[in-house]
Formats: C-alpha cells, sequence, structure tokens
C-alpha cells in the first residue's frame, strides 16, 4: 500500500467500550483472531476495537458466511485473499473532498482499510466465492471435507 | 450565504449494538453515517445505508425536519445458518435532520447506489444567493 492511504475517519465506532463488547472479544479470541488496520500510514488511530468494516459470521456445519458492510463499494475495489484459513479484506474508499460550499457534517469513513481473520476449520479454497451486494459483502467459505463433522458409527463388539 | 444554517442532526435512533430502543420497538434501528455538505443551491446528505433497496427507502420532510427511514430485510443465510460472531447489528435506518434553512420541498431527491444514499435538498429561491447588479449611473 502508498501512501495514498491516508484514512480519515476509519474509525466506526459501533460498539462503545462496555461489557458486551468485551464478552464479544472472549469470543473472537476462541474463534479468530481479528486484527485492526495495517494501513501504509501506519498511525496508530484510536479506533474502535473491531476496526472497519464490522465484521458478521455465520456458520454451520457445510460452510462460514463472512458479512461485511461496504457501502460505495464495487467488487473490483475489494481485495479478497484466503491464506489457509485465513481471510483478508482490503480495500479503499476514497471520498471526494467537496470543492464549493460548506461541509457539516463527516462521519463516512473514507480511506483503506485490511481486517484478518482466521476461520476456525480448514476451509476448500476452490468454492470460496463473494458476492457485493447493496453495499453488503457477504463471502462464502465451504469448510475442507476435513474439517466437516462426521458421524461416527460404533459398532456392537460381539 | 447565511452562516451556520443548515442541518442540526437528532440523534433519534439507536446507533449502537446494545439497544437503548425504548422497550415498545420490536426490532432495533440504527443510525446510519451520513456525510452533510452545503453549496449555493442545495444541501446534500449522503447516508451509508448498506443492505437497504430503493423501495424500502421512506423520505419525508415535514415541519423542517426530514426523516430518513431505510428498511433492511434480514440476510438469507440467517435462516440457515447459526451466528457465530457478530460485531453489528442488523435492522432498519432511521434518522432525522432538522434543516433551518429554507428548503424547496416538493424538488427533494434522492438517489441511492451500492448502499449510499445520496438526498440532494434545494434551497428555496429566496435563501439562494443573488447577484445584485449595480447599474452606473451616468453623470
Amino acid at each position: 500500500m502508498s501512501a495514498l492511504c491516508t484514512p480519515r475517519s476509519l474509525a466506526f465506532s459501533m460498539l462503545s467500550p462496555g461489557s458486551a463488547e468485551r464478552e464479544l472479544d472472549r469470543m473472537v479470541s476462541t474463534f479468530f483472531e481479528a486484527s485492526p488496520f495495517a494501513c501504509a500510514s501506519g498511525a496508530a488511530r484510536n479506533v474502535a476495537r473491531t476496526g472497519f468494516p464490522p465484521i458478521n459470521i455465520w456458520e454451520d456445519e457445510h460452510a462460514f458466511s463472512v458479512e461485511a458492510e461496504l457501502p460505495g463499494f464495487r467488487l473490483a475495489e475489494l481485495n479478497i485473499q484466503l491464506v489457509g484459513n485465513e481471510l483478508t479484506i482490503s480495500g479503499t474508499r476514497e471520498i471526494a473532498e467537496p470543492t464549493e460550499g460548506r461541509v457539516h457534517r463527516r462521519e463516512r469513513a473514507s480511506g483503506c482499510f485490511t481486517r484478518t481473520l482466521r476461520l476456525g476449520a480448514d476451509i476448500d479454497a476452490e468454492k470460496v466465492h463473494a458476492s457485493l451486494d447493496s453495499g453488503v459483502l457477504t463471502v462464502t467459505l465451504p469448510r475442507a471435507e476435513n474439517a466437516k463433522p462426521r458421524k461416527i458409527e460404533i459398532k456392537p463388539t460381539v | 450565504m447565511n452562516s451556520s444554517s443548515c442541518c442540526t442532526t437528532a440523534n433519534q435512533a439507536c446507533g449502537c449494538d446494545t439497544a437503548s430502543q425504548p422497550a415498545s420497538a420490536k426490532t432495533p434501528t440504527y443510525l446510519p453515517s451520513v456525510d452533510v455538505h452545503e453549496t449555493a443551491d442545495a444541501i446534500v446528505i449522503t447516508a451509508d445505508v448498506p443492505g437497504a433497496r430503493s423501495d424500502g427507502i421512506d423520505l419525508t420532510f415535514e415541519d423542517s425536519v426530514l426523516t430518513l427511514r431505510a428498511a433492511v430485510s434480514p440476510r438469507k443465510h440467517e435462516a440457515s445458518r447459526r451466528p457465530a460472531y457478530r460485531e453489528y447489528g442488523v435492522g432498519d435506518y432511521v434518522r432525522k435532520f432538522s434543516v433551518r434553512e429554507s428548503i424547496s420541498a416538493e424538488r427533494i431527491g434522492a438517489r441511492l447506489a451500492d448502499g449510499v444514499l445520496t438526498i440532494t435538498l434545494p434551497k428555496a429561491d429566496s435563501v439562494r444567493p443573488r447577484k445584485i447588479r449595480i447599474e452606473a449611473a451616468n453623470n
């Protein structure tokens, strides 16, 4: 990444520090590790501990659905990478500065972001797919065959 | 131009996960992040409403208050998969803006693209800056 990365306000403070969040953090550490931004500008921003974009995950025995809210992005502007069971989503949203008039409020995040998360099972990388609909990114990651639950037959001893 | 004009935002919806909503509300609603920009001719509100579709957006302008509601339906994988981790809640967006500048209400326009809603509130002619022509006196 380059010096283009000058996040204006990458903090999405969806969660205020509180017991609910600590609860989540504990869940995260057992499930995957989320790292906040790694923008090249490097300025350690006081971002919400969730980072940007906020992420939700669903799962069943076949697959994980990782979902992130990315309004204003196109799929081509996002970089989605899977290494092992580590999923990285990165991208840049530029918001043009108005050339005239007056800015009254500025809450929408712009700049670049990177989030990496480790999923709790092996993934069948060939079958991962991503879709972006109305600003919501969904990455579906099927579990690898060896990571799917298996019913163990118990044979009676004769 | 009228300084300190325009918008104040009334944070009447809840923007956090731990909903401090009145008990009567069935599902929590969320505050969309917005940018507000004013030019000589209009006030432009840009709101992030990921997950909303144009047929679910309801904009009303009454008594100088613009109310934005954007319906968000539950995700389709919510039915089949169980939640494993959650950083944000999914629900409708609600936000109100009180607009002090005179607005030409019938010309308010809105456009939704990729989960970003852009609302343009054109100023009434009476408050738009006017160039006054100075006539030269012949003496």
